[in-house]
């Protein structure tokens, strides 16, 4: 119930456990980031970090716990895992980066174009949608990546695939909702084209609910491709990808060689941790405007 | 009837006006008139201050009331004014992050200062409060009849077929036809005039000391107005409970409640028995609700200009003076001081006595 | 719509590269050999054909023989399914307890530590690889501690069962087999524990978010200003409301554990339908994929339908 106070008292404005709270929330968001950019650095310079080459062979160290030589040690083919983890960095974020693109593209682009004609096409379009939808995700991934077959490219060509849907469903509701509002009725009395109302006038205000699912979108990308990779239908095998790694080193680390898993999987998580945090500040972000 | 309006009085040379039969008695500020020594319900010098820090509202400045068992208490006031906030006070849920000060006397014990034990056990047996739009205060996934005998067992010990038996004769006794079958009826199946006499059921079903209706006949039409408020009234006639009935509108109020006491921005500006606040007003708000009436008879309706303000702070000044015809530049400055004008009546307003005889005698003039 | 999938699947993976017959017949085949082969297995029929036999044998219950095993799909797929659900429905229980508990009670203390360990909690769990965080568990409570049985297999060695159902703890409980229930809750509880530690984020979420609504609302806050004592407060004012949403959450999430069941059931060599289906699709096993496929999808079309009638149950407003 209130707090009983003079009232002269109560005039003052103090700081509430509310506001703690929210800056505790943007510290976390700024966290992400941080380490987001540090991931990214990490795969950018990922050569010149790497006392060792990503496939390289240490013939005298294999299964060698950390050590001032092998950072995280080594895994059952005596390679480097430190150099691994970071030229992993490079396939997984790549992959992800690239496929979400991809996906909030031509997800976008024909969610907007059935969402702002509507009628027969957007029918079939929903119908379509609807039945890759009947499964779930992971699911979905699996078979088309069984469908296409290993290799890097094929890996960014699922993730996307898989997530297209959804940004078709997301666009669509959005512009259906911002269609019927009167600066679109302005814009078509001024003579613009469908297009230019459309890409113009219309997206540009659609976006943010995007904005925030795409970052998450990222995240769950990576730990697919790394799943994938980790049952053997993403990666090649010696390539250095965090997934495959972890499956490489699965049975070392029952019976004992717990860096062969550990590390990689540190990688992985914090990167998709990042990711989260981010999109989860962005989510409040736009909650609080 | 003729027109009343207001004209600015001239100041008093020392003569009392001739209606007043009752000898003017300067009140030592800020005291209720009714209750007396029966009082169940004592509110001293009440301030509530709501909303976060940045955006803090004074929705209550020093309030006095009281009211005794049996008694219906009328409260009137325009959206905003605080109203709630009083019931809410008096019950005990005022939200966390509000501040307040003076007290809130229930039998003697302050509410404000309740732990949570004692809050728990004031909430419904003590004061049991009907809210504003019933419907969105019923728990949707709950039936009626479960509803009630929640209320029937925390504050009456009755369970199973007891419980619902009474239910039962609630349901009947706020005038629910076939109360069987709304029993087992979901809040969304009922329509607005029953969610209303479902919530004053769930309010009875605690067997509460005092009864506070919240805008009990918001959206109801005329007859249902009527029935609505006369099963209030039973409450404290038939039941003695204490009862007060919070609403803006001043002529239900009228037919049926003993006293009323008129709430603007958050300050009691005028209360008293019934037939004086209604007939020999003493305050220029009141006398301006009066006449913001609708009449029936077809005479022109003189809506109030200007808006009533939402206060930060305590005012220090009358805050009806803006909208006032009569005010002075001592109403802009000064607190008008609570003037007791009969022994059961009083009005903030530096002129409540004239206006007082004023009215008066425009009612004798009809 | 099931339709739809199926025609989907049945073009899809006869576009798939790699040629079936050839993972099945021995390396020293003739071209004739393979000829008969892909006769054998219906292959060399025009595909329209080939899809109305599998469909027609599939409304009878026949979902063709494995190229690998040549055994009835059928019957391999019901023997791993019991294995699949119990795992993923244990999982989805445990995080269905955790989520709504912590959820209401992150509610209820909202701003202080509960709430922020919540909020945390589930942040975490969303970000964790399933796969990885089984392999952690396996390295902490079977290497380290030596708590948790070997990581293979639902029930240890030398255990025996009657299948009844197929699922190891309600045979276990039927047929009174303690030995095999404590070995087959044992075999169950990191698997079990691990994939319901990273679904519980946006469940937990989405309780909270309900229940922090619930709060604020009038007929909460009537609720309390009539004395409604705290127990059947929560229960009834608090909870009841709050969980509406959650079926159609849980639908989803089921969705993603069929997933994720995949990976565990690799890592802890669980036997299931998962790690039989993910044979299917490494060796191109057309009726094996087709099965795994049409069931998976017929069960997620299930799963939220029981959802919904969920939904309707807990929200009385909800018409069916």
């Amino acid at each position: 119930m209130a707090e009983i106070t003079p009232l002269s008292d109560a005039l003052a404005i103090p700081l509430t456990r509310r506001k703690r709270f929210r800056l505790a929330q943007s510290k976390l968001m700024i966290a992400g980031i941080v380490i987001l950019v540090l991931v990214v650095l990490m795969a950018v310079f990922a050569p010149l970090l790497s006392p060792w080459g990503p496939e390289e062979i240490d013939f005298d160290n294999i299964l060698a716990p950390p050590s001032p030589t092998h950072l995280m040690g080594t895994d059952r083919n005596g390679m480097d895992i430190w150099s691994r983890i970071a030229h992993g960095a490079r396939i997984d974020i790549t992959i992800a980066l690239l496929a979400v693109s991809i996906a909030v593209l031509i997800g976008g682009t024909i969610g907007a174009i059935t969402g702002f004609i509507g009628g027969w096409f957007d029918e079939i379009t929903m119908r379509i949608t609807d039945i890759f939808q009947a499964f779930p995700s992971f699911v979905l991934a699996l078979a088309v990546a069984a469908v296409l077959g290993p290799g890097v490219r094929n890996l960014a060509i699922v993730v996307a695939i898989v997530n297209i849907p959804p940004y078709i469903r997301l666009m669509r509701s959005e512009v259906i909702a911002v269609r019927e509002r009167s600066f679109v009725e302005a814009a078509r009395c001024a003579g613009l084209g469908q297009g230019e109302i459309l890409f113009g006038q219309v997206v540009p205000n659609c976006l943010n609910p995007i904005l925030v699912i795409a970052p998450l979108n990222c995240g769950w990308a990576i730990l697919t491709v790394a799943g994938l990779s980790f049952l053997g239908l993403g990666v090649p095998i010696p390539t250095a990808e965090w997934g495959s790694m972890i499956s490489t080193g699965a049975g070392d680390v029952v019976a004992g060689r717990w860096w062969t898993s550990v590390f990689p999987g540190l990688a992985l998580f914090l990167t998709v941790l990042s990711f989260n945090l981010t999109g989860e500040g962005l989510r409040d972000l736009f909650a609080r405007k | 009837m003729e027109e009343t309006t207001l004209k600015p009085i001239p100041p008093i040379n020392g003569e009392t006006p001739t209606a007043s039969t009752d000898p003017v008695v300067a009140v030592d500020a800020r005291s209720s008139t009714g209750g007396g020594t029966g009082a169940l319900l004592d509110v001293r010098d009440l301030s509530v201050l709501l909303g976060k820090p940045e955006e803090r509202v004074a929705a209550l400045s020093a309030v006095n009331l009281c009211l005794a068992p049996g008694e219906v208490l009328g409260v009137v006031g325009e959206s905003g004014g605080g109203k709630s906030t009083l019931a809410n006070a008096i019950v005990g849920i005022l939200p966390d992050r509000s501040l307040a000060s003076g007290e809130v006397l229930f039998e003697g014990k302050n509410v404000l200062a309740m732990n949570d034990a004692a809050l728990r056990r004031h909430h419904g047996g003590n004061a049991a409060l009907c809210f504003q739009n019933p419907r969105d205060a019923l728990n949707p996934t709950r039936r009626v009849g479960r509803q009630l005998s929640d209320r029937l067992s925390t504050h009456r010990g009755l369970r199973g077929a007891a419980a619902d038996g009474e239910a039962l004769a609630l349901l009947e006794s706020v005038g629910i036809r076939s109360p069987k079958k709304r029993l087992r009826a979901y809040p969304h199946e009922l329509s607005g005039g029953m969610c209303q006499r479902v919530m004053i059921g769930l309010s009875l079903a605690c067997a509460p000391k005092m009864l506070i209706a919240d805008e009990p006949t918001t959206g109801l039409d005329v007859t249902l107005t009527q029935e609505i408020l006369a099963l209030i009234r039973a409450a404290a006639t038939e039941q003695g409970r204490a009862v007060m009935i919070i609403s803006h509108d001043l002529v239900a109020l009228a037919a049926s409640c003993d006293r009323i006491a008129v709430l603007y921005a958050g300050q009691i500006i005028e209360e008293g028995e019934v037939d004086a606040v209604i007939c020999r007003s003493a305050h220029p708000y009141t006398r301006a609700l009066l006449d913001a009436v609708p009449d029936v008879s077809g005479l022109p309706v003189r809506a109030i200009p200007g808006t009533m303000p939402t206060l930060r702070e305590p005012p220090s000044s009358c805050p009806f003076a803006p909208r006032c015809t009569m005010a002075e530049e001592r109403c802009r400055s000064e607190v008008p001081p609570d003037t007791r004008v009969a022994p059961a009546h009083r009005a903030s307003c530096f002129f409540a006595e004239e206006i007082e005889a004023d009215s008066h005698a425009a009612a004798r003039h009809q | 719509m099931l339709i739809g999938v199926s025609i989907l699947v049945f073009a899809l993976i006869r576009v798939l590269p790699g040629d079936p017959v050839r993972t099945v017949v021995p390396e020293t085949a003739t071209a004739a050999d393979i000829e008969a082969a892909r006769e054998r297995f219906g292959l060399d029929r025009p595909i329209v054909v080939q899809y109305g036999i599998y469909m027609w044998g599939v409304l009878q219950g026949n979902f063709g023989r494995s190229f690998q095993t040549g055994g009835s799909v059928t019957t391999e797929m019901l023997q791993r399914i019991p294995a699949t659900l119990e795992l993923t429905t244990f999982a989805l229980l445990l995080a269905l307890l955790v989520a709504v508990s912590f959820g209401l009670v992150a509610a209820l203390k909202a701003g202080k530590l509960p709430d922020h360990m919540s909020r945390v909690v589930a942040l975490f769990g969303t970000s964790l690889p399933e796969f990885w965080l089984g392999i952690l568990f396996i390295y902490f409570f079977y290497y380290l501690l030596g708590w948790a049985p070997v990581p293979s297999g639902r029930l240890g060695v030398g255990i025996t069962l009657q299948q009844i159902s197929g699922s190891a703890v309600i045979d276990s409980l039927l047929t009174a087999n303690w030995a095999a229930l404590r070995s087959a809750l044992s075999h169950l509880a990191l698997p079990v524990i691990t994939l319901a530690i990273v679904i519980m984020g946006p469940m937990m979420r989405s309780v909270r978010v309900g229940a922090l609504d619930v709060l604020q609302s009038n007929s909460y806050r009537c609720a309390v200003a009539h004395g409604v004592p705290r127990g059947r407060l929560w229960r009834s004012y608090l909870a009841r409301p709050s969980l509406a949403g959650l079926p159609t959450l849980a639908a989803l999430v089921y969705g993603y554990l069929l997933g994720g069941a995949i990976m565990i059931e690799y890592v802890f060599a669980w036997q299931g339908f998962g790690q039989w289906a993910l044979r299917g699709l490494l060796f191109r096993d057309y009726p094996v994929i087709q099965a795994f496929v049409i069931v998976v999808a017929t069960f997620y079309v299930l799963i939220f339908l029981l959802a919904d009638v969920l939904h309707a149950l807990l929200d009385p407003r909800v018409r069916l």
